[in-house]
């Protein structure tokens, strides 16, 4: 663990402390302070990461720190569009998602700027990994949800909330699309760069794994509706747990040689 | 739900989990072991399977067209990388006589033309019906002569009965389509920059996939959001 003695990394800490302060006010009840905190959380971590464009000179997703700040980012939009449209709630779990995603950026990974290398020059770079950070926000909002049924409880807010299995469902489908993107453009980018669109690579094989634990859900849901919550809400969990290891564990272990290997 | 709807959907439950399995089993062995296991005889049988199931699935259930889309898009995809496997491609050789190279690569000096490609499957020489010429190869770096590169970049001109009918300037990301090949800027010489080795990759196949990917994208947007945009700006119509 290193702290970083720079304006980004002071930049970082700041949203770490808003989002956590945040969380601890909506649990504490002060729910306007709560917004307003993770609000000003927000538009420091947009600062954050334009300083980091700025600095790097291309679209901050290349490794890790830079797809953990951007995951930072990204939580605050999700959540006010979960809320609004989609009538989910899990508002404080997100602040907290929000200060979790970026603790590797503030405290692991290395923030050395580093050129873009020639693979990574295409207009597939931003689509295809925007496309798999939104929808692994999607996917662990989902989890929480999971969780929360597990647990008995419900987050939802409303006169009529949704139930959790529900709310599950509904994050679930909002991230597949996005998840079903970012493989595709990723394997049409491979066809372009590396001259595959399917390499049997490490990385390529656990997202696949990841796609295809939410195509079984699909399948399981239909059969079965509501008959079997928690094995529904299982399905929400272990998908997850592949998205942390396509993300974290194939590029930081040596057991997985791999051709995406931005991590360190 | 009758049971032959229930079976086939049972069956696509245990497909899908065991692809999940083998996904998984394979990031464990690396990706060159991981494609022999994959092409491997009884993972055949295993992606027939599949196919059969999906068709199965989609002519007996009555699908809408945003599930049909997402269904037929997956039968394409795995109609495509069967033709474009080693084995499609040695189906094609026997049944149809047509004898394309799958992988290779192909070394070439700065001013000078081949058409020889060296197999990557079982290292044989094997010629092209056109040649290509490479007409100068650099490096760019993103500061002069030293620090990062920027780009590795190949000029190639596609020569056919003494004839130019292509020309390309070949760089990481941008491959060469000619004559049901795609060209890629694969290796250079370290030492003096005086030739490039080009990878050389059939096309066989690739149509189908991109269609499928198309659809399968169509498909799960309509499915997941577009009908629940839909339905929500009907029931807000109605509401008025």
């Amino acid at each position: 663990m290193v702290i970083k003695y720079t304006v980004q990394g002071a930049l970082i800490y700041l949203v770490m402390a808003s989002y956590l302060l945040a969380f601890a006010a909506t649990l504490l009840k002060c729910r306007k302070t709560g917004r307003v905190l993770y609000l000003l959380g927000f538009i420091t971590a947009v600062f954050s990461f334009i300083c980091r464009w700025y600095y790097v000179r291309h679209i901050p997703m290349q490794n890790l720190f830079e797809v953990f700040l951007c995951l930072g980012v990204m939580i605050f939009p999700i959540s006010v569009f979960c809320s609004r449209t989609l009538r989910i709630g899990g508002h404080s779990a997100d602040m907290l998602i929000g200060a979790i995603v970026l603790f590797p950026a503030g405290f692991v990974f290395s923030a050395e700027p580093q050129q873009l290398p020639p693979a990574l020059q295409s207009w597939l770079f931003l689509p295809h990994v925007a496309a798999y950070m939104l929808s692994y926000i999607f996917m662990a909002k989902a989890a929480f949800q999971g969780l929360a049924q597990f647990a008995g409880k419900n987050p939802n807010p409303g006169k009529m909330p949704l139930d959790a299995e529900t709310a599950t469902y509904r994050m679930i489908r909002a991230g597949f699309p996005l998840l079903t993107l970012g493989l595709i453009l990723g394997s049409y980018w491979g066809q372009l760069a590396w001259g595959d669109y399917w390499g049997w690579d490490p990385k390529e094989l656990w997202s696949l794994a990841s796609w295809l634990v939410y195509v079984g859900y699909f399948h399981f849901r239909y059969i079965f509706g509501k008959k079997y919550l928690r094995i529904n809400s299982t399905w929400a969990l272990a998908g997850m747990a592949l998205i942390v290891i396509t993300l974290l564990w194939v590029n930081l272990s040596r057991l997985f040689p791999t051709l995406h290997s931005y991590a360190t | 739900m009758n049971k032959l709807h229930h079976s086939i959907l049972w069956a696509a439950l245990i497909i899908i989990i065991l692809l999940i399995l083998l996904s998984i089993y394979g990031a464990f062995l690396g990706s060159e072991r991981a494609q022999n296991f994959f092409n491997s005889p009884p993972l055949a049988v295993y992606w027939f399977v599949s196919g059969l199931m999906l068709t199965a699935g989609i002519i007996i259930f009555r699908q809408p067209v945003r599930l049909l889309l997402i269904h037929c898009g997956c039968v394409l995809v795995l109609l495509g990388a069967m033709l474009g496997s080693d084995a499609g491609h040695g189906l094609q050789r026997k049944l149809l006589g047509i004898d394309k190279i799958n992988r290779g690569k192909m070394l070439i000096y700065q001013g000078r033309e081949s058409n020889k490609v060296i197999t990557e499957k079982d290292s044989q020489i094997k010629e092209l019906p056109f040649s290509i010429r490479l007409k100068e190869f650099r490096v760019d770096y993103y500061e002069p002569k030293r620090g990062a590169v920027r780009d590795y970049i190949s000029s190639l001109a596609v020569i056919e009965n003494d004839e130019i009918v292509a020309e390309k300037n070949v760089e990481v990301n941008h491959p060469l389509h000619y004559g049901g090949h795609y060209f890629y800027q694969y290796a250079y010489d370290t030492q003096d920059g005086q030739y490039s080795v080009l990878m050389v990759v059939s096309d066989t196949g690739l149509g189908l996939i991109y269609a499928g990917y198309v659809m399968l994208c169509t498909g799960v947007i309509w499915h997941f959001w577009l009908r629940d945009i839909f339905r929500q700006k009907k029931k807000a119509a109605d509401g008025n």
